[in-house]
């Protein structure tokens, strides 16, 4: 019935943003930036900055205010401790067997010696968070990003990110195991509550684009796009990759200049 | 004959672009220069937040001695650049330049027992090295920030910077694209200056 219900409202969602999208035509987008629906992406984004404004930004300040640097701190870790499992599934999807088992060395030791992931023991030892999504498997395994689109109060994503968000929801083992044990409501307080940590965590980027920027809409795409690229190729840098490659993102820098300008 | 005056030309062309000067730069005097830097910053880091003069002055120095500002400019640009007059395009970067400066004096943060540590040094072509590097903060994970660097006969200078994978060129260009769009140079000269005054 759940399933049903999701598949549903999906299809509504992607349908309605295709038409809309087809009616209005791109505007700012750069070569590599795939907006097709930009105008319709930019009225979710108005609406999503509202909300931030009145709702989820107050919010976030609070808990940021109220609750100690520490204490915050080992939300964060049992938050992602939560998340082990499902990116050990994902870097294995990926081929990427040594941090597939990091991650699940991980999870086991944080969830013991860790107290339930609310200390980070793992990180004493060498084993580094794995963070990884069903999107990032897509994009390792080729598949391209699409369209880029905003979803209602979750934010940036794209095609290909938005079908690996369900993916996530459907091979989560904690999710999953959660659901099974009639436990949703807590699903959804670690999902509420790594929500507003991560608008803590990107205070600065959002306060910063609205106060500084010409155009926060397009500053926010472009920084989904080029970290989201980051994370599927799994590489620090952002000029070049492993495998020698320029990100798509990097600009044309080979402008001619004449003597004056020197 | 005009055939004769094309061939003429663009022989020329190519013997003046093959003498523009690009000079390859030695990895470590790359990682000695971002260290250099990166002790400016963390300088910066160090005054109050509420010094916002203060660290605005010392921003725009480091700002004028270490980037090539005109390269900048002109990547920043693009296609917007072609049909410029002289005069506007030094009105943008007077703008381009104040906003920089006031976004980054204000948003770099204060500092608290970070450490700025080199990594590693790597040519990505023949013209330009990037540096990579970290910060390390004990509540905090690694942020990783590499720097495009280039040497066009004014010594080393800045032409990029990609924090955690995002570049400032890339995002300044996106951020600009609207105004452009809407009415090209002229208008992002306004909404700039506009801003830079909001600020």
């Amino acid at each position: 019935m759940l399933f049903k219900k999701l598949k549903y409202i999906i299809t509504l969602f992607l349908f309605s943003t295709i038409i809309t999208g087809c009616a209005s035509s791109p505007d700012t987008t750069g070569k590599q930036e795939n907006d097709p629906f930009e105008s319709v992406n930019r009225e979710i984004f108005a609406f999503n900055d509202a909300a931030d404004r009145y709702i989820i930004g107050p919010i976030a300040h609070t808990y940021r205010d109220v609750v100690p640097n520490p204490v915050r701190d080992s939300i964060r870790n049992f938050l992602l401790n939560l998340k082990q499992p499902l990116s050990a599934i994902n870097a294995t999807l990926q081929g990427d067997f040594i941090r597939g088992a990091s991650a699940v060395g991980r999870f086991a030791i944080n969830s013991t010696f860790g107290i339930l992931g609310f200390f980070d023991a793992a990180d004493y030892i060498g084993l580094q968070p794995v963070d990884e999504d069903v999107g990032q498997t897509f994009g390792a395994w080729g598949i391209e990003s699409g369209p880029y689109l905003v979803l209602p109060l979750l934010g940036p994503s794209s095609t290909r990110d938005l079908v690996g968000k369900v993916g996530d929801w459907l091979i989560d083992p904690v999710g999953l195991y959660l659901i099974r044990e009639d436990s949703e409501n807590f699903l959804i307080a670690t999902k509420a509550t790594k929500a507003i940590d991560t608008r803590v965590e990107l205070d600065g980027v959002i306060e910063g684009s609205r106060k500084n920027s010409l155009d926060p809409y397009a500053i926010i795409r472009t920084m989904y796009l080029q970290r989201r690229e980051k994370q599927i190729s799994n590489t620090e840098g952002f000029f070049k990759n492993d495998a020698g490659e320029t990100s798509i993102y990097d600009i044309e820098i080979d402008v001619e200049l004449d003597d004056s300008d020197l | 004959m005009i055939k004769f005056i094309k061939n003429v030309f663009f022989t020329l062309s190519i013997f003046i672009l093959s003498f523009t000067s690009v000079y390859a730069i030695d990895k470590n005097e790359a990682k000695s220069f971002i260290a250099k830097v990166g002790q400016e910053a963390i300088n910066i880091l160090k005054i109050p937040i509420e010094d916002i003069e203060q660290r605005e002055i010392l921003f725009k120095k480091m700002f004028n001695n270490s980037f090539d500002k005109k390269l900048i400019h002109s990547a920043i640009l693009g296609k917007a650049r072609k049909g410029a007059s002289k005069e506007e395009l030094t009105r943008f970067g007077n703008a381009f330049d104040k906003h920089i400066v006031k976004v980054y004096a204000s948003q770099l943060g204060v500092y608290s027992n970070q450490l700025f540590i080199i990594d590693d040094a790597k040519n990505i072509n023949k013209k330009d090295i990037i540096v990579s590097s970290h910060i390390e903060h004990e509540s905090a994970p690694p942020l990783r920030i590499d720097w495009r660097l280039r040497n066009r006969g004014l010594g080393i200078k800045i032409i990029d910077i990609a924090i955690e994978g995002v570049s400032l060129l890339t995002t300044k260009r996106a951020d600009f694209g609207a105004s452009i769009k809407n009415g090209g140079l002229h208008e992002l000269i306004i909404d700039l200056e506009s801003k830079n005054a909001q600020n």
